[in-house]
């Protein structure tokens, strides 16, 4: 009986360890999107919508995520901070759900001026820049903890 | 008459990779062309000893977006198959259109993989993304791998990322093209991620046919091949209950595929089949990860669907990342049937395998 309960506690140990995972510093990173219905997201609404489990938006339009690929300097933080794992990870994540047929792939962008101007054409979409890129501030999301 | 056919038929060749390129620069950020292969040695030993080096299957795949709501998903895979003049066959795995009606409520038409546990419904026929060489055990037997059908499926509602995947279609003696008569399957399949990188699912399928005639649809679509005896081709019921668990953290991996089937024939009346998967590997670094499997299947002596049978498998192998892109697995396999059973082959052997698994 002992046994038993020190392997449950083991493995509820090793769970919750692995689980903690998005622990990056946001403060550098900037949340961006066009026609999203709303200016403000809650931090875990946008790890899930990052994450691809949100096909539209509340107000019925498509997301569409734009996220810095392995050229931008952007991209290990936004791996870390939303994904919690490297930018091959993050690539491998994208990689199986789109391959499962259950999320449309992201765009990978390799510069913050390319993710803006996409974000600015395209209606429903979100992405990831560096803090510190002039950017239009009415595209600006607000991210509430 | 020959040269004008030859012609012909380059021109077309001509045409169809114009329109291709011209749709794909049409549609640069929308459209997602993958690749995936494997590469295999394997070394067995039994009463004999054997060891070959083996192109494994290579799948091609794509994603398009077609419309704000409608995306169009395929896989094709050209596998080795002895019979074939080339020694390699061609299959449709997976064609499929997805509307997204509501939020996260798409429906599907198509040829999908059946949602009834968690390996069928995420790695499909793309070795990188296996954490094992192999497929479950079950996957050659009881777990019809395909429907081709109506889906409507939902995912990550409410707070617990709820799942659900209903589905009807073409039933396991139909093929790609022909289904005798009106038997289809049906498939409920519900799924909860409460946490990060854990997934827990059950599914139930069903289905009821008047002759029992595998087609391409089945787990068993090629033959037996543990069984030598006559196979049976009366009317029969299937149930296949299956329970997956599954976690993959940063460092734990973990992953249950537990399947019930009870099969029903007139002559021999119901038949209790099982099948268990257990996966456990540990990351030990960004790259490396040990991990152990034990599987096993048992099917019932009154059983004509497979046919009396049992077998286990007990693996050690080891699993090396160099990116995403790109896998080494190796691993040492025991494989065993535990009883003798009529019509039955025993199995005792064990096994060295390597395999390199890519996409691109």
């Amino acid at each position: 009986m002992k046994i038993r309960s020190l392997l449950f506690i083991s493995l509820l140990t090793l769970l919750s360890q692995s689980t903690i995972a998005q622990n990056g510093d946001m403060n550098n990173l900037v949340i961006i999107g066009n026609n999203i219905g709303t200016v403000s997201l809650k931090k875990t609404t946008l790890i899930n919508v990052l994450k691809g489990r949100l096909d539209s938006w509340n107000n019925n339009v498509t997301v569409k995520i734009v996220l810095p690929s392995q050229k931008n300097e952007s991209a290990a933080l936004t791996a870390k901070v939303f994904y919690g794992t490297t930018v091959k990870g993050m690539q491998k994540f994208w990689l199986s759900l789109v391959f499962q047929g259950r999320a449309n792939p992201p765009i990978f962008l390799d510069t913050d001026e390319e993710i803006i101007i996409f974000v600015q054409k395209n209606p429903g979409s979100i992405g990831v820049i560096h803090e510190g890129v002039d950017y239009p501030k009415s595209l600006k999301i607000n991210i509430i903890n | 008459m020959k040269y004008s056919v030859k012609r012909k038929s380059h021109f077309l060749v001509i045409l169809f990779m114009t329109i291709l390129s011209v749709t794909v620069n049409g549609q640069k950020i929308e459209t997602q062309f993958n690749g995936f292969g494997h590469l295999e040695f394997i070394a067995d030993y039994s009463d004999a000893t054997n060891a070959a080096f083996a192109i494994g299957e290579h799948d091609f795949f794509v994603n398009s977006k077609l419309s704000k709501r409608i995306s169009f998903l395929g896989e094709y895979v050209i596998r080795f198959n002895g019979k074939s003049a080339t020694s390699f066959l061609p299959s449709i795995e997976r064609s499929l259109l997805k509307f997204n009606y509501y939020k996260n409520h798409n429906l599907i038409v198509g040829k999908i993989h059946t949602p009834v546990n968690y390996w069928n419904d995420s790695y499909h026929h793309g070795r990188l993304f296996f954490p094992t060489i192999d497929r479950p055990l079950a996957f050659s037997y009881i777990i019809p791998l395909h429907t081709l059908g109506l889906q409507i499926q939902g995912q990550n509602l409410g707070k617990w990322n709820f799942g659900y995947d209903l589905v009807v279609g073409n039933g396991i003696n139909s093929t790609d093209g022909i289904n005798t008569g009106i038997d289809f399957s049906y498939t409920a399949a519900f799924h909860i991620k409460p946490f990060e990188n854990f997934r827990l699912g059950m599914s139930h399928f069903y289905e009821k046919t008047k002759s029992h005639n595998p087609g391409t649809h089945s787990g068993h679509s090629t033959v037996y091949p543990h069984y030598e005896g006559e196979t049976y081709t009366g009317p029969m019921t299937l149930n296949l209950t299956s329970a997956s668990l599954s976690y993959f953290g940063n460092r734990l991996e973990l992953l249950n595929e537990a399947s019930y089937n009870r099969t029903f024939t007139d002559s021999l009346g119901a038949a209790n089949n099982w099948s268990n998967f257990s996966y456990l590997g540990y990351r030990v670094t960004d790259n490396s990860i040990p991990y152990m499997v034990a599987d096993f299947i048992n099917i019932a002596e009154n059983d004509l669907y497979v046919h009396p049978f049992d077998l286990l498998k007990l693996c050690l192998g080891y699993r090396h990342e160099f990116n995403h892109l790109l896998s080494l697995k190796t691993q040492v396999e025991y494989l065993t049937s535990l009883h003798q059973h009529e019509d039955h082959s025993h199995v005792q052997r064990f096994s060295f395998r390597v395999q390199f698994a890519y996409g691109f």
